[in-house]
């Protein structure tokens, strides 16, 4: 697989040559914990969005589960954003004119799969407990990142995309946000695909790609 | 947080935010102006072609009668063999007699403080010839309350109104007004005598007689009729030329027969009129159009301004037409308003005009059904393009 942009001169193309995914055949497992490192500009957000189904500018193919995800229509990628694929974006893509409850609940109410007394758990663990009723575009950019980690914990998953997810975080949030996480992976059995410039989540067991 | 509030108020609340009120006002009434021309010009059409239906398509009518030189004592000969001759003429589509009364009729009518009587005279023809076909057009011989339609020329009242009214001091009165008056006949001969009461039903610009149903005269000539039987004097034909085309006039001679002609203006004045009203549905069209064109524009734009809002939704796992559905709940309901707006406002128009229609003798009588139904289709035609243009869009930003 390689990005339509970055095909013509691949050959001589730094960000191609070293590459560990752009050209090569790569595959992730359920359960492994895989953490892609590389400097910005090399096409990690976008590696993001085509394992989402968001974006097809790209040459080569992507399979789930041994199917061509060419072939899959649009409920079949719902389903698998709902059910299979939980992505944080490294934007957010928050709703700015929903709280950050009606942010959760939104994708909640579409996956029914957490109880509200669990999200509000996941709130004050987050230490976002005085802000529910916060527009999100009156959040920081911090607080938008936790708003948006615990909707990502919104759907059952077999791999969560994590971009950038604790780029604008402090230490203690970040171990807060790692230790969650951590939690989630153990009891669900589930992968994880994070990307990072530098700060990154302090997960263990991380297997690292260059991009 | 209310967990009442439903999945789709959050959906809907982040779709409608872009919408531009003004715009969707802007729309309807764009849409409403355009639609309510064409409905009002298809509802027109339809007024036209029940008055010219009631006034049996675009023929000239002849009414054919025996000439009379000086003064005459005995009953005009039957026409009855002329009837068979002008029958075969290649110009006469159908012909038929007069039936004329053969009682003794007098007619009383009390009238803002007069009353007046005086004898009368009624002839009948089939319904087939009639210029107007009043929904009152009809006489029950078994019913002792029947009331008994009568059309009258509508030059009689012009001559009542304009001669005898100004003459006398009476006042004038319009049709409607005419309509409404109670008129009592008596009808005698053979020794009976009954009362009837009657009322004027119409006005007829092509029949100079005073007008009864024909199952009501043969029923009264049968009870009442003293003098022989009724061989009609007077015929009436409808023909494919002008009454004053040569071939008639020849005819007439030839048969020694007087002619009067009645050459179907209406005919000529409801093509015009067609014309113009398919020139207005043309107009109506256009700006139906634009009001389509400026909604698509509108369509394009809100999808432009959500196209970031559609994509996270997308990305949060909703299905493209979880929104379209949203969009095309809006978008129905405002199409849904434009009908309804559209045939209200017909059905308060037609009610309020139906009646200046009629007194100008253009019949009006069609129900808005027709117009109602284009109304509707039209918006259900317009919402199945709005669906499939939100369709295509979002689904568009959905697979970049």
């Amino acid at each position: 697989m390689i990005p339509r942009i970055f095909e013509q001169g691949a050959a001589g193309n730094e960000n191609v040559a070293n590459s560990e995914i752009w050209l090569q055949e790569v595959s992730f497992v359920k359960g492994e914990r895989y953490l892609i490192e590389a400097a910005s500009g090399t096409g990690k957000t976008s590696l993001c969005a085509y394992i989402m189904g968001m974006r097809k500018d790209y040459s080569g193919a992507l399979w789930f589960d041994g199917k061509n995800t060419a072939d899959f229509s649009r409920g079949k990628w719902a389903k698998i954003r709902q059910h299979s694929l939980s992505w944080l974006p490294q934007e957010m893509g928050l709703f700015p004119s929903l709280t950050l409850m009606e942010n959760i609940l939104l994708k909640n109410r579409l996956t029914n799969y957490l109880s509200l007394k669990k999200i509000t758990e996941l709130i004050e663990r987050m230490g976002l407990e005085e802000k529910i009723n916060t527009k999100a575009s009156l959040l920081s950019i911090g607080q938008q990142q936790r708003t948006a980690f615990i909707r990502a914990l919104c759907q059952p998953f077999d791999f969560i995309i994590l971009d950038e997810p604790v780029s604008h975080l402090d230490k203690a949030n970040n171990a807060n946000l790692s230790k969650i996480l951590d939690e989630v992976l153990k009891s669900t059995g589930a992968g994880v695909i994070l990307t990072s410039v530098g700060n990154r989540l302090q997960l263990e067991y991380l297997k690292k790609i260059s991009l | 947080m209310s967990q009442t509030v439903k999945r789709q108020n959050f959906l809907m609340r982040l779709l409608i935010k872009d919408i531009s009120v003004p715009q969707m006002c802007l729309y309807v009434f764009g849409m409403f102006i355009g639609l309510f021309i064409i409905v009002v010009s298809i509802q027109l059409y339809q007024d036209f072609k029940v008055s010219e239906e009631a006034s049996t398509g675009e023929s000239n009518y002849l009414v054919v009668s025996r000439k009379v030189d000086g003064v005459n004592f005995t009953r005009p000969k039957s026409l009855a063999t002329e009837l068979d001759s002008l029958v075969a003429q290649p110009w006469v589509k159908k012909a038929a007699m007069f039936t004329p009364a053969n009682f003794n009729i007098s007619a009383t009518v009390e009238f803002a403080g007069h009353g007046m009587s005086s004898a009368l005279f009624f002839e009948s023809v089939p319904d087939e010839f009639l210029d107007i076909l009043p929904k009152e057009w009809r006489f029950d011989t078994n019913d002792y309350d029947a009331v008994l339609p009568i059309i009258v020329p509508r030059d009689y009242l012009a001559l009542y109104n304009f001669g005898f009214a100004g003459a006398r001091g009476l006042p004038s009165v319009g049709e409607d007004v005419l309509k409404t008056i109670p008129i009592m006949i008596s009808i005698s001969g053979k020794g009976r005598q009954q009362y009837i009461e009657a009322r004027i039903v119409g006005f007829s610009s092509r029949l100079n007689t005073i007008a009864v149903p024909q199952e009501f005269m043969e029923w009264a000539n049968e009870r009442f009729g003293d003098r022989g039987t009724s061989k009609g004097s007077r015929m009436i034909a409808e023909i494919t030329l002008p009454s004053n085309d040569e071939r008639v006039t020849s005819f007439a001679e030839s048969h020694g027969l007087d002619i009067g002609g009645f050459n179907k203006l209406a005919g000529s004045t409801n093509r015009i009129l067609r014309i113009v009203s398919s020139g207005v549905v043309g107009i109506g069209s256009i700006i139906a159009a634009l009001a389509i064109a400026f909604l698509i524009l509108s369509i394009f734009l809100l999808l432009h301004k959500s196209r970031l809002v559609i994509y996270r939704l997308i990305a949060v796992g909703y299905h493209p037409f979880d929104i379209v559905k949203i969009y095309l709940f809006i978008l129905a309901t405002l199409n849904f308003l434009t009908a309804v707006l559209t045939i209200g406002v017909l059905a308060i128009v037609e009610a309020r005009f139906a009646g200046i229609m009629e007194h100008y003798g253009f019949g009006s009588g069609a129900s808005i059904f027709w117009s109602s139904l284009v109304a509707i289709v039209a918006m259900v035609f317009v919402t199945l393009m709005n669906f499939m243009i939100v369709r295509k869009t979002v689904y568009k930003i959905s697979d970049p």
